[in-house]
């Protein structure tokens, strides 16, 4: 952990890009985790993360704007669910039961900030149950990543365009989501926000990775319908 | 209020500057305020470096013009470039004897009314922000107990304003990579719009996009967006720009 940390302090590092995302997930005793950036449209975006379920459960959250993630980039506060299965089924109805389905166990969200500022969220989650000793320590380690992981975001975006990690990290994946909803947006005759919307909500009632439906969407093997299934 | 309460609520007061939307400077002009009450001195100011370290005055417990020329005089000369120089108190000097030492400054504080000079150091750890500069009319300076109050108070301001300039900083920073975030995304989504349009693929549309971009003379990042929103029509974009003039 504090090899990581150290890592991500050092200057001219390269930022986020300079640690391996599963490595740090392992280290955390995480099965997967996300870091999302909020940016100026009130969207979150991904930005760095471990591959599989990672990056899906964000996705899940968006569709459904419901989740451990919303919640603690709208209130600012932690959200920590050991135990995903024992959480009241009125508190995310939707989100809950899909996640569970994903085979996620446990979910914790980090806000990160700087002093009230909210930069972004980081996502972790849990596939199995965690042996006792893992439990102790691992608020702290998540603060403490997720601290080191905002220094590192922000030093590295510090006076000058994208960061070249955010580039290579992210490009392959969202690059395509954002070309579809760009696509979509002509097709249904909307705006951009609506198309994201409308492909989220596609991706997730037919089971389907974000990513998958956006390439086929580019690939113009799928056209969404102007009336939503 | 007894002098305690005051105090108490003095330094409450300071820790208030380590949340954000804070006013510093207001907030700095009470603690000048504050140092009067509680120091038993006739005058009391505060200046802080710029980037180029030139010292300005940004506060001071009444708005006299006489009392600010004094300070500003003191870029040049004074208690107060001394310690921040010096990065140390410069305490009790008797202006009687200091004409050789500061000329300019000791003839404008003399007339003033002052008799004594003190300047404090507003300093964390190795950074020095600037000086805490505190004068008496009467005899007698500060003693023991008064100095290291006034230390305490200028090393309290110190923290406020240093808390003050990181979040504004984190601030900048922060709209930059969400502004960056945000542009990569509209380019992206143009790219479709573009792609859909003219019935090409997306690396194709890029390639539209940066040579109208580049014929029209504008920023590619805006020109995408109006892509994107649809104010600007894509078939528009194929057809060879008039050169617009460059602003």
């Amino acid at each position: 952990m504090a090899g990581i940390v150290a890592a991500l302090s050092r200057r001219g590092s390269g930022g986020l890009g300079a640690v391996s995302a599963e490595l740090c997930a392992e280290v955390l005793g995480m099965a997967g985790m996300a870091i999302s950036v909020l940016a100026s449209d009130g969207n979150g975006h991904v930005v760095w993360r471990t591959d599989g379920a990672g990056a899906d459960l964000d996705d899940l959250q968006f569709t459904l704007g419901e989740g451990p993630g919303v919640d603690a980039a709208s209130s600012g506060e932690l959200v920590l669910e050991p135990d995903l299965a024992a959480v009241p089924a009125q508190r995310w109805p939707v989100f809950t039961p899909a996640a569970l389905e994903l085979g996620v166990q446990a979910v914790f969200a980090v806000p990160l900030r700087i002093g009230s500022i909210r930069v972004g969220v980081l996502l972790a989650h849990r596939d199995a149950p965690a042996p006792a000793e893992r439990d102790r320590g691992v608020l702290t380690d998540l603060l403490a990543f997720a601290q080191a992981a905002t220094d590192a975001l922000l030093g590295s975006a510090a006076g000058g365009p994208e960061p070249h990690w955010m580039s290579e990290r992210t490009s392959g994946y969202r690059a395509e989501v954002h070309q579809a909803t760009g696509m979509t947006s002509l097709q249904l005759e909307v705006a951009q926000g609506e198309a994201l919307i409308r492909l989220r909500a596609y991706a997730f009632s037919h089971r389907r990775a974000l990513a998958e439906v956006a390439a086929d969407v580019v690939a113009r093997r799928l056209r969404l319908d102007k009336d939503p299934d | 209020m007894s002098r305690e309460q005051r105090l108490a609520e003095t330094f409450v007061e300071l820790a208030d500057t380590l949340v954000d939307d804070f006013d510093v400077i207001d907030f700095l002009h009470v603690l000048a305020g504050r140092c009067v009450e509680l120091l038993d001195v006739a005058a009391a100011g505060i200046m802080l470096a710029d980037q180029d370290g030139s010292l300005r005055p940004v506060a001071a417990s009444d708005e006299r013009s006489r009392l600010l020329e004094l300070f500003e005089v003191q870029n040049d000369e004074g208690p107060c470039r001394d310690c921040y120089q010096l990065g140390a108190a410069v305490v009790n000097v008797d202006l009687g004897g200091a004409r050789e030492r500061w000329p300019r400054f000791t003839s404008r504080a003399i007339a003033a009314g002052f008799r004594s000079a003190n300047a404090l150091p507003m300093r964390l750890r190795s950074q020095v922000i600037g000086s805490l500069n505190l004068f008496h009319a009467g005899p007698g300076g500060l003693d023991g107990d008064e100095f290291r109050l006034a230390q305490a108070l200028a090393d309290a301001a110190t923290i406020g304003v240093l808390q003050q300039r990181s979040i504004r900083r984190g601030e900048v920073v922060t709209g930059q990579l969400q502004a960056a975030l945000t542009s990569r995304v509209v380019i992206e989504q143009a790219k479709g719009v573009l792609a859909e349009r003219l019935h090409i693929g997306t690396d194709d549309a890029f390639g539209v996009l940066r040579a109208a971009a580049r014929s029209r003379n504008r920023l590619l990042s805006d020109l995408a967006r109006d892509v994107a929103d649809g104010s600007a029509d894509a078939a528009q974009l194929v057809k060879p720009g008039s050169r617009r003039p460059a602003s």
